[in-house]
């Protein structure tokens, strides 16, 4: 018995430690990328006389960089605040809606060749935090452009029931296996190897919605979308 | 400038990264073919000739280091050059242990190459 406890305490050591040095790896390049593409393109203006239409196009590729830094940035602050409880959950009245309508405005203009559509009810109220809010909507839509080709739409809804307010951001990536469905949710877990997986990330989205959604009184769980890919659903309970 | 067009194997699965460095290299005067990931890049490098491969470690399906390794166990010489932001000792003699030529962050590396 004695034994057994000791390889489980072990196992369940190396895991995280394995899990760690994982997200450190994933973290170095999901730093290093966008700083490395910002600062080629600054020095490419910088050097060469460019005509216009490529000193747009290397402008606009600099700030999408520059915004992937910042949601990185704000994941691993606000993660790290949460767990250590010196960040202060604002409870204000907030409209839903909106936040979802300006967001998805916000993800067409820095991501314009995406299909966005977005299906949502007016004047949904909340009581929530803006700020956590948005990170969450923001990681649920970032995973669904690197988990879908890029010819398939990304729908986000907002509707209200008796019960809840449900939030919903739906791809039609290659979707999710089953066994993968809960596992998604814990802190740095992510599905593969890590140096040779298709989508970039750090394995903290998912485990920040997950947080966010619970100290907001929500559940967030992954079902699959019809044809193919997944619907993320976070259910606001309504008191 | 080169003296001639010589051609370029890029590697790269980040999208905004492989357009900077694309045009950058074409800037320099050099002919750039792309490959977004692993297999395709072994298959590039089956059907065309290179002067030179220039590939992330990180990528989709095969990695940069068993890429390199493939083409080496082809009996291809072409210079590989890896760049990445995995660049400690450690992936370095990995690295050369595989078949690389170099490891660098910094493109201008190619100057004193070519």
């Amino acid at each position: 018995m004695g034994a057994g406890f000791v390889y489980r305490a072990v196992r369940r050591q190396l895991k995280t430690q394995q899990q760690q040095q994982n997200f450190m790896m994933a973290v170095t390049h999901e730093l290093k990328t966008p700083i490395a593409v910002a600062k080629l393109n600054l020095e490419t203006l910088q050097k060469h006389q460019l005509d216009e239409t490529k000193r747009q196009k290397l402008i606009l590729m600099t700030i999408q960089e520059t915004n992937r830094l910042n949601s990185l940035t704000n994941n691993i602050l606000v993660s790290s605040q949460l767990e250590g409880s010196s960040y202060s959950l604002s409870k204000e009245e907030l409209n839903m809606s909106d936040l979802v309508k300006g967001t998805i405005t916000d993800f067409k203009s820095r991501f314009p060749l995406r299909e966005w559509e977005l299906e949502k009810e007016d004047d949904i109220e909340l009581t929530g935090d803006t700020l956590l809010l948005t990170i969450l909507l923001n990681n649920l839509l970032e995973n669904a452009m690197k988990y879908s080709p890029a010819g398939k739409p990304i729908t986000c809804s907002l509707h209200k029931s008796n019960q809840a307010i449900e939030l919903k951001v739906s791809d039609e990536g290659s979707g999710i296996p089953d066994i993968e469905k809960k596992r998604i949710f814990d802190k740095f877990y992510r599905i593969g190897n890590e140096a040779t997986r298709t989508a970039k990330g750090t394995g903290l989205g998912l485990y920040l919605c997950k947080k966010i959604a619970s100290d907001h009184n929500a559940d967030i769980f992954v079902t699959d979308n019809t044809p193919s890919g997944s619907n993320f659903i976070v259910s606001f309970k309504i008191r | 400038m080169p003296p001639n067009k010589l051609s370029i194997l890029l590697v790269e699965d980040e999208e905004n990264l492989h357009e900077a460095l694309k045009l950058n290299l074409e800037l320099e005067g050099y002919e750039v073919t792309s490959a977004f990931d692993g297999n395709m890049a072994l298959q590039k490098v089956q059907n065309e000739y290179f002067d030179l491969v220039i590939m992330d470690i990180m990528l989709p399906e095969v990695d940069g280091i068993h890429v390199t390794e493939t083409i080496r166990v082809r009996n291809n010489e072409v210079p590989i050059l890896i760049l990445s932001a995995k660049n400690t000792s450690a992936d370095r003699v990995l690295g050369l242990k595989k078949g690389l030529m170099i490891i660098s962050q910094n493109l201008s590396i190619l100057k004193n190459c070519y």
